[in-house]
């Protein structure tokens, strides 16, 4: 079966983050005025990365089940690591613990259980600052994500495919970017072809969220509709992970797209060992 | 009566033995005077310091610190002392996330009882999650605990937590008694080894011909034998441990 492959640290996979630091991305998320698109991405891939270091972290350390790899898209397209990790292409991800750009105490506020509210201060790790600036090179930015994804599949050619987390408006200015996204998901390994998710944040106050769907057609803009087409079918461990553990109810078709959502289920879906029910 | 108890036990290849997440009571072989008991645990790869938390559960099994009829309450002055033993520790930032979250292990415990001067009695197991108990008779498996068929198990199945002191666990535990018998042959098993073992059944094979072989000659070595079993891509690539339970 596809997408089977143990990920370990003898096997690991790499994970592509492409993201939009263009101008249109300092306009603001719907119903959320002082909130720029380039917040939510910020927010977005920062809690993302959180999430996949916590996937692999164990008491002695961070376990290399990953490597990480994030370019940006404006101004300048290229990696975009802030701090100690700035200009690295491929980090392991125990580097990416290790190193984040700085940690800020947060409050967390959860349901006491009792009905009140309880209070616990937690160490957030930032490894990106929101970024809008100049157009949108999203072909370029697939191009080079292109030739780092073939030469880790060279390298790992029975490894668990690599994954590709694309974060952007939509609006590409340096032409159609769907052929760069088709040569990135024809890429392959024995065990799969390369897996695009598209996580789109979009201004438009009047569409509701979508996480995941299995049609385009009641998408709000081309944007959306080309960012679905170019996505990659969810595998059958993300849809059957989704169904019983996050109570969706998603089909056989369905696509890593997500609309003004949320996409950390795609890393909590991915056997690197016993992931227990309960934990929350 | 005695009941013989025999543990092996291997790491996740690509592991080191250090990172080895099981546990199993009693430690070593022993000839343990009925009544006995005897655990088997798998701390959850997705948690940290779930080593130390299989390590309680089975030994608070092993010394009746963890009883059946008060399961929750046992488990709750475990969660207390895992809490204790990793307080103090300096941790990086995705280390206390993860603790904070609590530690993670299946569980399956056994009791095994016998009335003076007879050679059969009675045992009761519980279990949380994956590990399991199988009890076999000549060439009948008459117990499959709580897992009955390959297909249930799962990468997420609900463990025993450290957290959910309040709420408990005593929902998610399940348990079941019987009768053995003198010739009988019980086993323990984490979940990569009770898969293969019940996927063996339902291919209509006798597993435990190889496991009598295994646990009571030595040949194959435990640790060769699941060598075999994972290139073969028989079994899952992940810690396994295996009690094997006799009388004499």
């Amino acid at each position: 079966m596809a997408y089977s492959a143990e990920i370990s640290r003898g096997n690991p996979t790499l994970f592509a983050f492409l993201i939009d630091q263009s101008g249109s991305m300092a306009d603001s998320v719907p119903n959320q005025s002082n909130r720029r698109k380039a917040d939510a991405l910020a927010d977005a891939i920062n809690h993302l990365l959180q999430n996949i270091v916590l996937r692999c972290a164990k008491e002695e350390g961070v376990r290399d089940y990953f490597n990480i790899c994030v370019i940006g898209y404006g101004n300048k397209v290229g990696p975009a690591f802030s701090g100690s990790l700035s200009g690295r292409e491929l980090v392991p991800i125990s580097d990416v613990g290790n190193m984040p750009a700085r940690i800020e105490d947060k409050v967390k506020k959860s349901d006491d259980g009792a009905g009140g509210i309880l209070e616990q201060k937690i160490r957030m790790p930032i490894w990106f600052d929101p970024v809008a600036d100049g157009g949108t090179p999203m072909c370029n930015a697939l191009s080079q994500t292109h030739s780092i994804v073939q030469r880790w599949v060279a390298q790992y050619p029975d490894g668990f495919p690599p994954v590709v987390i694309h974060i952007t408006d939509g609006e590409s200015t340096d032409g159609d970017p769907r052929q760069s996204m088709k040569s990135i998901t024809d890429l392959k390994s024995s065990d799969g072809n390369v897996l695009l998710f598209n996580f789109h944040v979009s201004s438009d106050a009047t569409a509701t969220p979508v996480a995941f769907p299995d049609s385009g057609a009641s998408l709000p803009n081309q944007y959306a509709q080309m960012l679905f087409d170019c996505a990659s079918p969810l595998t059958y461990n993300m849809r059957t992970f989704a169904n019983s553990q996050h109570g969706m109810n998603l089909t056989d078709g369905a696509r890593g797209y997500v609309f003004n959502g949320d996409m950390v289920l795609i890393i909590q879906a991915l056997d690197i060992g016993t992931r227990p029910s309960n934990l929350r | 009566m005695k009941a013989c108890v025999n543990a092996f036990s291997v790491q996740k290849a690509g592991n080191t033995e250090d990172e080895y997440e099981d546990s199993f009571w009693p430690i070593g072989p022993r000839d343990e005077e009925l009544p006995a008991r005897i655990a088997a645990a798998d701390g959850a790869t997705d948690a940290v310091y779930s080593g130390i938390w299989a390590k309680l559960l089975v030994r608070s099994w092993g010394k009746r610190r963890l009883d059946e009829s008060r399961f929750q309450d046992g488990v709750n002055r475990d969660a207390k002392l895992w809490r204790r033993i990793i307080r103090h520790r300096k941790m990086p930032w995705y280390v206390e996330e993860k603790a904070r979250a609590g530690t993670f292990a299946a569980f399956v415990g056994l009791e095994l009882d016998y009335s003076q001067g007879s050679i059969a009695g009675t045992w009761s197991a519980v279990a949380c999650g994956d590990c399991c108990f199988f009890h076999i008779r000549e060439s009948e498996l008459l117990t499959s605990f709580p897992v009955t068929r390959s297909a249930e198990f799962s990468n997420s199945p609900h463990l025993l937590s450290s957290k959910d002191t309040d709420s408990g666990d005593s929902d998610q535990l399940s348990k079941a008694t019987g009768t053995w018998e003198e010739g009988d042959h019980l086993y323990l098993m984490s979940d990569a080894l009770a898969c293969w073992f019940l996927t063996r059944c339902e291919e209509g094979f006798v597993p435990w011909q190889i496991l009598t072989e295994v646990t009571l000659t030595g040949e194959p070595p435990f640790a060769d034998w699941i060598g075999e079993l994972r290139n073969r891509h028989e079994i899952k690539n992940d810690d396994c441990t295996l009690v094997s339970i006799t009388f004499e």
